[in-house]
């Protein structure tokens, strides 16, 4: 089919030489969901990955709220009944998803402020180990063990995904932040509103479930296109 | 089979919203899913929350409301190539409003005739995305029944003795369930909103065997 005019440019534009680029965030357990098979999907196809930190404003679509000391009971809460059902069905839905892989996915305390993750996606992609350091990351703040508001926490995380973190500090308050900050902008205005997105060619997907059609635009658009599934590439 | 049954039980229910393109998108391919398990599939009417349209961008909007717009784009984008991907045509999708005329129709024959209810529901949807069909429009239904060869009169004394509490008993049944988005998948007491799931639903009824969903 044609998709012409469906596109805005923009999209485009925003991925410039990459052949697939990946908005993520690290407090966003869809995000984690979709690493695997998108890496699956890339390396069957043969494309690098451009990851792309997207620190998510969660407050300004899906209200606040704070869970109590016992993790269980809700502290505070600045959210309508659908903001709730929402946000409840999600975390079962990628829950469920998550056990089929061994992955703990524990209910979220707070809504983190990402931002200090996202920058130390960008030094460690700079570094080449951007890879190494979704690995070191993903896991265990999933398992509430990562205090990622803690630059000490997220150096620490750095230098175990094998980074230096000689100047992290000084580069993330400044040169990083900006950097951070300029790349969230241009997507936000850009029509990107969530993790993970997805952009190839003129389109933009959000959520795995659109990879067998990514996969279809990587190989080129031959034979019928594929409808969305939850589904794997090669594991 | 009773509402309450079907969603609690241990078969699979599809609960669809034929004002919803989402459920249009899901029609054919749960109609394929169902048929290569040969499963015996509870299909319910819901009325879910309806689909938001873009608002237009205003000097004062706050990033809640660009986020919101952005998501609508999106979802908008989203339903254009699926539906072509399909074949089918979507014709403003974002009219709402009760369809009570079109559920008593739906769950008639989900009772009287279930075997008929595919044609049903296919004939349906097509019309309605046609805008062809008002679904809270008595005539409108008794036309859909009519071309379908359904006995008007049967239905119409069903209708009137017992649709109301059918819809009820359909509605209460799948609100305890909690469900309130569609298309949705009931199976085990378990929800799953939209048709991404079906590898997922295909992997447990397969007794969690074959390839892994994602």
């Amino acid at each position: 089919m044609q998709t012409q005019g469906i596109f805005p440019e923009r999209f485009a534009r925003l991925r410039g030489d990459a052949r697939l680029a990946v908005y993520i965030d690290l407090k966003s357990p869809y995000a984690y969901l979709a690493i695997g098979p998108t890496r699956d999907l890339a390396a069957a196809r043969g494309v690098e990955i451009d990851w792309r930190p997207f620190t998510l404003d969660i407050p300004s679509y899906l209200g606040r709220a704070t869970l109590a000391r016992d993790g269980k009971t809700v502290a505070s809460a600045e959210r309508t009944p659908e903001q709730w059902s929402g946000v409840r069905y999600a975390y079962r839905d990628a829950r469920r998803y998550a056990a089929l892989t061994g992955k703990i996915l524990r209910g979220t305390e707070k809504i983190w402020d990402s931002s200090l993750a996202g920058i130390a996606m960008l030094w460690a992609r700079e570094r080449g180990g951007l890879d190494r350091f979704l690995d070191a990351a993903y896991p265990p703040f999933w398992r509430r063990e990562l205090d990622i508001e803690d630059v000490a926490v997220v150096e620490q995380t750095l230098r175990l995904a094998g980074l230096a973190t000689d100047g992290f500090r000084a580069w993330a308050a400044g040169e990083g932040r900006r950097l951070h900050d300029r790349i969230n902008r241009e997507a936000f205005d850009a029509g990107i509103y969530g993790v993970p997105t997805y952009l190839v060619e003129d389109e933009v997907w959000f959520g795995r479930e659109h990879l067998p059609r990514i996969q279809w635009i990587l190989a080129g658009r031959g034979g019928a296109a594929p409808e969305v599934a939850n589904r794997g590439f090669g594991r | 089979m009773s509402a309450r049954g079907a969603v609690g039980g241990r078969g699979l229910c599809v609960a669809l919203d034929l004002r919803h393109p989402f459920s249009y998108l899901a029609l054919a391919p749960s109609f394929a899913f169902a048929a290569q398990l040969e499963l015996e599939v509870d299909w319910l009417p819901i009325r879910a929350q309806a689909l938001r349209a873009p608002s237009a961008p205003g000097p004062a909007d706050d990033r809640g409301i660009r986020h919101r717009r952005a998501r609508a784009e999106m979802i908008a984008r989203e339903i254009a190539v699926y539906a072509g991907v399909q074949g089918l045509a979507i014709e403003s999708p974002y009219r709402d409003g009760p369809a009570d005329a079109f559920h008593f129709a739906w769950l008639w024959v989900r009772e009287r005739e279930p075997l008929r209810l595919r044609a049903l529901l296919e004939q349906a949807f097509r019309r309605y995305w046609a805008v062809a069909l008002d679904p809270e429009s008595p005539g409108d239904v008794a036309r859909l029944l009519g071309a379908l060869d359904f006995d008007l009169s049967r239905f119409r004394e069903w209708a009137r003795a017992d649709g109301p509490a059918a819809l009820d008993a359909a509605r209460s049944a799948l609100a305890g369930a909690g469900v309130d988005q569609a298309p949705a998948y009931v199976l085990g007491g378990e929800v799953f909103y939209g048709r991404q799931h079906l590898p997922m639903l295909r992997w447990i009824l397969q007794g969690r065997s074959g390839e892994r969903p994602i």
